[in-house]
């Protein structure tokens, strides 16, 4: 590669103390990053630590039994879950008893559902008819495992009126 | 520059330890694969569109079982992800099927796994969950036919014939006058260590003499212990006083799966078995039985009559026409029937078959009046918007054996008004 | 319709916003000159712990070997992941073993971040201990130093208190055993006043016990109390104490350094352009007062002498040894893992019961005499070394190693001495045992006295007495007993640590333990 000198005349080969500048310029610019990153790599580390990979909480993927345990018609309440377990002629379906205004739980009236904290009032498919809260008590998921067991998932909503269907 | 020179190399040497153990955690581990390959299973058997979507859909993920009743947390399933899926059978291990049964009564998310089988539940990896020749683990994977030393943790050796090694070595246990030395649970001579927690002892304290033990029983050191105590009670100390009973080498293994099943109770009263099932025999039968479950909604002999609010039938059933239900029309036949009940037989198996007219119809509606007590039954509305009726018939399988169940339905085919109809007719 | 002025300015500011900011943040420009670093490291409230330059001699390696710096670098170190570790930590008797697991098991990181505050605390301490020395055979105690070396010996004893405090957290057997002899040896007071018959009358054995455990018997309430201890109590005071050991320094006139030191000795180190320079009109100066410190006052007319900028040359010398620390404590996090035994078990104790490493020499002293050698020599010892600038006020040379012959021939005769008499005390109470052996039902006052602890520590005081006389100098003194306890303490820990086994009973190698 050819350069030129300080008259403009063109050189064949580069100039030494060009290529120590150079160099000790390198060597700072790696450095600088070596170090931008071995530290950005430590601050990763640290950041993720405060999340756990698994978090101590029992598991909201409960087993509620088999279908030939649940003939139409039942209902049932678990209460440690707080969630109402529902089949009828269209399906299984689970509605979480966890009122959707500040958390308490709601208890089963013969119209649908009442929470004592702010009175707030829902109707047998757990849609607000009137009260605080903002909207209508969620519906879990329902499916069934591999071994035929029903298993309802906590963490999962589907839309209000989905039916497992067996 | 000298001090840039170091900064850099250090900086290069941290890059990469870091990069290292992230790698290490994140990509190198022992479980992802595994339940890589199970995913993989997974699609292979998806039958249908449904089991696609929930192959496609399984997370590779940390997976355990909190159990805070018991204190424990288990991470077994992180790499056997298939233990409760029943067609995982042709499958390389880690990711098979539980064997047997035993999942159906024992549900995983109340007990885990360790209760049953040891091994350091919140450990992530094979070495350090089996904890097998881990120092410091003391309660290592247990190996058959030890497991069914774990099963008195919640089960009464008496109630549960499958225990036939620790029911054995109770008995040799009890006859060959053990408790002479050794005190167990507050009773016996005080000559010899006390057997109590004998399954909890120290692996530095007691520890087996021959290195072979510890090998036979897969580094266990505290069943090697017990067995070399048991076989040649000289190993250590020299001096003893115990004899050697010369015991053949069934029994010897019988009395080692005994005495390992005496530990510290660890499971709370609530998950002792009996309270569990329920299943304390009844020590009634027939009408007493009836007494203490039914009458209160059932009524003195069965007639039925307690309101039930918008009840399609108004009020709770009287349960003493069952004869007819259950088409006996005859008098001999309903005895004949209820006489089996009361003596325990299974009349739908019993050889030679049940000797009434209208068999087939007699037996399907005594199953469906069994299912009915067992499984509970919804009440019916009488007016749709009104309304749930208070009353329903609860399920009663955890409460009342079969055996229970059959008493009630003898007592009540004795109910029937034989006198009544004949008036009638 | 043209916008109300206000509103102008409002939506000008707003759009200025990222420029104002910054300016506010940081009000000064990129430096461009040493005066401005210095201004930037006096004005800011992190940097000003730093002097704004520094003397050439304090920045040779081969001098301090940089371990004051590594000693606060790990302690940083251990700063940040001990505050991480406190996210999952549990103080209870029943949690505490189990969240030590689940570290391990499934935070991102977390076996590694435990490994690496394990082993930075080792790092700390053994560059503490180092530290020492090389401040004691430079003599930087000397003159208006006195009062700092004392607050380093504070220093190590609260990072000794702190890694003691940490060991007992995990609840596994070497916490909790090694809690039962150090709190056994708190209450060794006892040994004396038993011995005087006063224990009725006068027992701050019991009462020193029963203030570190928070109950008879060690459980929940020791837990809590050594927690307290380890992550409020002592981090505030140590970090208090170390700020001031830190502004002495700086109040003395930076790093200890000899009164005439020739240009050869700085070689290899940077240097100021203009410190040979002579300033003929005052605005030519690069430096101006910034405050008062102990030293030669700026001269007028002369250059900036023997001192550079701190920014960059101390700062980047600084961050080099941060990242040697960092990196190597990495490393050995990376391949070691920090122990963790069975949980603890109160009713079978670990055989042999050790305490933690740089607590073993000490053992061995204990095993002679609880007292003696829990409290009564390690008591002497931390005043001794308390004391000595206050007992060796002689004028010398400060700030280099062990400058003339003679007080290097006394150093390496003392190591001899030392190593010496603590093998050879050894070897005999190994073979011969000791008192009691010969004479069984000797009182335990005698043995309280004289032990082999006591008789070491008596030749060590007659030898340095000795060489005070020979040399009639009290620093010969101090040198030769400084070696002496020195070597003692390494030879002990080392001997405590391989040759201790089962029942404290002497071993050739590990390997001929008795299994179980």
């Amino acid at each position: 590669m050819s350069s030129t000198d300080q008259k403009g005349h063109k050189r064949d080969y580069q100039i030494d103390s060009e290529n120590k500048i150079s160099r000790r310029k390198f060597l700072k610019l790696s450095t600088i990053g070596a170090s931008i990153t071995a530290w950005t790599l430590t601050m990763i580390g640290l950041l993720k630590f405060p999340k756990p990979a698994l978090l101590p909480d029992v598991s909201n993927i409960f087993k509620i039994g088999k279908p030939e345990d649940m003939p139409v018609g039942t209902k049932k309440i678990i209460e440690d879950k707080k969630v109402r377990i529902v089949r009828d002629g269209d399906g299984i379906y689970a509605v979480s008893l966890i009122c959707t205004h500040l958390g308490c739980i709601v208890s089963k009236t013969s119209k649908g559902y009442q929470c004592p904290c702010h009175g707030s009032k829902f109707n047998e498919r757990g849609d607000v008819v009137a009260g605080p809260a903002p909207r209508g008590l969620s519906w879990l998921e329902v499916s069934q495992l591999p071994s035929g067991k029903l298993v309802v998932n906590a963490g999962k909503k589907v839309p209000a009126g989905t039916k497992y269907v067996v | 520059m000298k001090t840039e020179k170091i900064i850099l190399i250090s900086s290069l040497i941290l890059i990469a330890v870091l990069l290292a153990e992230a790698y290490r955690e994140n990509i190198n581990n022992e479980w992802q694969p595994f339940q890589k390959l199970y995913k993989k299973e997974l699609k292979k058997k998806a039958i249908d569109k449904k089991e696609q979507k929930l192959a496609d859909n399984y997370e590779i993920k940390m997976r355990q079982i909190v159990v805070p009743e018991l204190n424990r947390v288990d991470r077994c399933v992180i790499c056997h992800v298939g233990i409760e899926d029943p067609r995982m059978v042709n499958v390389p291990q880690p990711i098979k099927v539980h064997p047997g049964d035993i999942l159906g009564d024992h549900e995983l998310e109340k007990v885990g796994c360790t209760v049953c089988h040891d091994g350091q539940g919140r450990a992530v990896t094979k070495k350090e969950a089996h904890g097998v020749s881990v120092a410091f683990w003391e309660k290592p994977l247990m190996y058959p036919p030890f497991l069914e030393s774990n099963c008195v943790r919640c089960h009464n050796v008496e109630s549960l014939p499958e225990l036939t090694l620790v029911k054995k070595g109770k008995d040799l246990f009890l006859r060959n006058g053990c408790l002479g030395c050794h005190e167990l649970r507050g009773k016996g001579g005080n000559l010899a260590p006390e057997l109590t927690n004998i399954s909890d002892a120290n692996i530095h304290l007691k520890h087996p003499v021959s290195e072979e033990l510890l090998d036979r029983f897969h580094h266990n050191a505290n069943i090697a212990y017990i067995y070399e105590s048991v076989k040649q009670p000289g190993a250590q100390p020299e001096i003893t006083a115990m004899p050697d009973f010369n015991f053949s080498e069934e029994e010897i293994l019988a009395l080692t799966v005994f005495l390992k099943g005496l530990s510290k109770k660890e499971v709370p009263i609530s998950y002792l078995a009996e309270i569990q099932e329920g299943k304390q025999p009844e020590t009634v039968h027939g009408e007493p039985l009836y007494r203490k479950y039914c009458v209160a909604c059932h009524g003195t002999d069965a007639k039925g009559g307690v309101k039930n609010i918008n009840y399609i039938k108004r009020t709770v059933p009287e349960l003493n026409i069952l004869a007819e239900r259950m088409f006996l029309d005859e008098p001999e036949n309903a005895n004949k029937v209820s006489e089996l009940l009361k003596n325990g037989v299974d009349i739908t198996k019993m050889s030679p078959k049940l000797d009434v007219p209208k068999r087939g119809r007699v037996l399907a509606q005594y199953r469906a009046i069994r299912n009915v007590i067992k499984r509970g039954s919804p009440a019916g509305k009488a007016d749709p918007e009104g309304p749930e009726p208070l009353l329903h018939m609860p399920s009663w399988a955890k409460g009342l054996s079969d055996k229970d169940i059959d008493s009630i339905i003898a007592y009540l085919l004795t109910l029937y008004p034989w006198e009544q109809e004949e008036t009638s007719e | 319709m043209p916008l109300p002025k206000s509103l102008k300015e409002f939506f000008e500011n707003l759009k200025e916003l990222p420029q104002t900011f910054q300016k506010s943040f940081i009000r000064h420009d990129k430096p461009t000159s040493d005066r401005a670093r210095s201004q930037i490291i006096f004005g800011n409230s992190f940097l000003h712990i730093f002097s704004t330059r520094i003397h050439r001699y304090s920045l040779k390696p081969k001098f301090t070997f940089g371990l004051g710096v590594i000693a606060a670098s790990s302690f940083i170190i251990l700063i940040v992941t001990g505050v991480l570790l406190m996210i999952y930590y549990k103080p209870s008797v029943e949690l505490a073993y189990d969240s030590i697991k689940d570290i391990q098991f499934i935070v991102p990181g977390g076996r590694f971040i435990r490994n690496v505050h394990r082993w930075a605390t080792n790092v700390m301490i053994i560059s503490v201990f180092l530290h020492m020395a090389r401040v004691f055979y430079t003599a930087a105690y000397k003159r208006t130093r006195q009062f700092n070396w004392v607050l380093g010996i504070g220093l190590l004893a609260l990072t000794l208190m702190m890694s003691f405090t940490g060991y007992l957290l995990p609840w596994d057997q070497l916490a909790y055993w090694a809690v039962t002899i150090a709190t056994n040896i708190a209450a060794s007071f006892n040994e004396l006043t038993d011995a005087l018959n006063i224990t009725e009358y006068f027992d701050p054995g019991s009462l020193m016990k029963i203030l570190l455990l928070g109950s008879k018997e060690i459980g929940e309430d020791a837990l809590i109390r050594f927690y307290w201890l380890h992550c409020i109590i002592l981090p505030i005071v140590l970090v208090m104490v170390l700020a001031v050991h830190i502004w002495r320094v700086r109040k003395d006139g930076g790093l200890a350094r000899p009164d005439n030191i020739k240009e050869k000795e700085l070689e290899g180190i940077p240097k100021d352009p203009l410190s040979d320079k002579t300033f003929n009109y005052a605005p030519e100066k690069t430096y101006g007062l910034m405050c008062i410190v102990k030293g030669e006052s700026n001269a007028v007319e002369r250059g900036p002498e023997q001192t550079v900028s701190s920014w960059p040359h101390m700062m980047i010398r600084i961050a080099a040894l941060f990242m040697i620390t960092f990196t190597f404590i990495c490393v050995y996090a990376y391949f070691v893992d920090a122990p963790l035994k069975e949980m603890a078990n109160p009713v079978v104790p670990e055989n042999p019961a050790k305490a933690p490493w740089y607590f073993l020499g000490l053992q061995e002293l204990v095993s002679y005499s609880a007292f003696m050698g829990g409290v009564g020599i390690p008591t002497l010892a931390l005043l001794g070394l308390a004391l000595i600038p206050y007992l060796d006020k002689e004028k010398q040379e400060i700030g280099r190693w062990l400058r003339n012959k003679e007080s290097r021939r006394v150093a390496w005769i003392s190591f001899g001495f030392s190593a010496a008499t603590v093998i050879g005390m050894l070897i005999f109470t190994v073979s011969f045992g000791w008192l009691r052996n010969w004479v069984p039902n000797i009182p335990q006052l005698v043995i309280t006295f004289i032990n082999p602890g006591t008789v070491l520590v008596t030749f060590f005081v007659f030898w340095s007495f000795y060489c005070m006389a020979k040399y009639k100098s009290t620093r010969m003194a101090a040198i030769a007993l400084f070696t002496c306890f020195l070597v003692a303490f390494v030879i002990l820990t080392y001997f405590a640590t391989y040759h201790r086994g089962p029942n404290w009973d002497f071993y050739w190698l590990k390997s001929q333990w008795p299994v179980h």
